[in-house]
């Protein structure tokens, strides 16, 4: 071989790759040829070198993290399929209200049934993030399915049921949904204000909440003071728990428990985007946007945004 | 049935079995832990990626098909969530390793403390050589696993991997033969006569003809 082994040939030399031939021809271009010599053995070295590092332990606190996590989007996935079901239960027993229809009342897969009932039972047990985000999904059924939702209330407990009659408000946004956009809106819109600084209104008494530090402030401005201007009430398949869950998944550590405070409807990038705005447990004042696909909260969200 | 495969408990899981998958974590979490720390280089990112790798996992499960391994497709699913998250992160926390998670295998004899320090250097050049190399590197050198398998993961050609390990070493050789520079340069050792790839910005090669 009098030309140079290219890369790929020595890669594959490397490899031990080649017939018998093949082999013998590098073998004897790398013998008198110091600079392939040179860069095969470095390459060697670097592969031995590589050997030093071994498997790491698995950090403390790790294991219990993504059980947790497995948990609450096991959970998630049964808190976004269980109103669905509930709700055409519902209207089938009741004929009751029209026009919540989405994609999500598609038939859920049977093999789906068992988890999903399993994930509820495991979200009871869950302790501070999992029991208000059950009491939501029971105001949004109960909002959504008129008397499906009982059913829902039963299982994530009997004493949120009377509260459980509102749901988050719905901001609809002309043009883009930005963080400036919402911004504005909250300077100019006392009601759009209050639902976020009395995020806590819209949310479960405080005796079953597990954010006791959250600021119970603006009593008065319930979901129905905002739900009287542009908002209407969420209906869309984009559930309160499903988006939240979400949400908490992608956000800083440092800034969970998230409070959800409402829904913005409006497009994002061109696209048609069901935005949840939230405030923080753990910093006050500060609120965040978190961007999903309209009415699907099933994924990441598609983008976030610090609103203040 | 003391000990189901993992394609078993996948079953399970999708049948119901409210345990399955996290049996599943429990049996995989520390490999792909260490797969997203020796590709991101750094334990909050890699704690992340492995965390979503698995929440991942979870909403594709129902997709699984046996065609191939359940860890064939783990991994896949591990190295979108590290490559992911090292998007999402940019270079800024790259090399930012704890000696304490570098893992080290110590020679019988050799003094301990400078085997963490070898392997932090290690793990440090292995941050620096270009993504889709590193995490070649990672599954076939790290892993051990069979050129087939990686294969499989990186949806390439087997000659691909082939090419991107030899690279992805010589990088890693060029970055611990400039790791006293304080920020070495991404060069690549290239043989002779080649055409240097995309990300081998700086061939370092030797210098002489293509034909003698």
């Amino acid at each position: 071989m009098t030309d140079h082994p290219d890369q790929e040939q020595l890669a594959a030399f490397q490899a031990g790759d080649g017939d018998r031939r093949q082999r013998a021809e590098v073998e004897a271009h790398l013998a008198g040829c110091p600079s392939c010599a040179e860069v095969v053995a470095s390459v060697e070295g670097a592969r031995g070198r590589l050997a030093l590092l071994e498997e790491p332990d698995l950090p403390p606190g790790l294991h219990d993290r993504l059980a947790a996590a497995v948990d609450a989007e096991a959970a998630r996935s049964a808190a976004d399929r269980t109103p669905s079901r509930l709700r055409l239960a519902g209207r089938v027993a009741t004929d009751g209200p029209v026009g919540v229809e989405g994609r999500r009342e598609r038939a859920v897969p049977w093999y789906r049934r068992p988890v999903a009932w399993g994930a509820a039972a495991a979200l009871l047990l869950a302790a501070l993030v999992a029991v208000p985000l059950l009491d939501r999904s029971t105001e949004l059924s109960t909002a959504r399915g008129g008397g499906g939702g009982g059913q829902a209330a039963q299982e994530a407990g009997r004493d949120t049921a009377a509260a459980a009659a509102g749901s988050l408000p719905v901001l609809r946004l002309p043009g883009e949904v930005t963080a400036a956009a919402i911004r504005a809106r909250l300077a100019t819109d006392s009601r759009t204000r209050s639902a976020l600084e009395g995020g806590a209104s819209v949310s479960p008494p405080e005796s079953q909440a597990a954010t006791p530090d959250r600021p119970k402030q603006g009593a008065d401005s319930t979901s129905q003071g905002l739900g009287t201007s542009a908002p209407t009430p969420q209906t869309g398949p984009a559930s309160v728990p499903a988006c939240l869950v979400a949400a908490t998944a992608a956000a800083d550590p440092a800034l969970r428990p998230l409070n959800p405070a409402f829904f913005v409807e409006g497009a994002y990038k061109g696209r048609q985007a069901t935005v949840l705005v939230t405030t923080s447990a753990a910093q006050p004042g500060r609120a965040d946007l978190w961007v999903f696909p309209r009415n699907d909260c099933s994924a990441a969200p598609l983008a976030t945004e610090r609103v203040r | 049935m003391s000990d189901p495969s993992d394609e078993a408990l996948l079953a399970a899981h999708l049948r119901g079995d409210p345990r399955a998958f996290g049996t599943l974590v429990a049996r995989h979490e520390r490999r792909i832990y260490g797969l997203c720390l020796r590709v991101l280089g750094n334990r909050e990112d890699a704690e992340d990626a492995t965390q979503e790798a698995f929440l991942a996992a979870l909403r594709k499960a129902a997709t699984f098909r046996r065609a191939a391994a359940f860890s064939t497709w783990l991994y896949r699913i591990a190295v979108n969530a590290a490559t992911d998250q090292a998007r999402r992160r940019g270079r800024a926390r790259l090399a930012t390793l704890d000696p304490e998670d570098a893992g080290v295998v110590a020679d019988p004899g050799s003094d301990l403390g400078e085997a963490v320090t070898v392997a932090v250097a290690v793990q440090t050049a292995l941050t620096k050589v270009p993504e889709e190399f590193r995490v070649a590197v990672v599954l076939c050198d790290l892993y051990r696993l069979p050129y087939a398998d990686a294969a499989q993961i990186l949806e390439v050609p087997v000659g691909t991997v082939k090419s991107r390990v030899f690279r992805g070493r010589a990088a890693l050789a060029t970055c611990l033969a400039t790791s006293d520079d304080p920020d070495p340069p991404l060069g690549v050792a290239t043989p002779p006569g080649t055409d240097p790839g995309p990300a081998t910005s700086e061939p370092t090669g030797p210098d002489h003809p293509r034909k003698e």
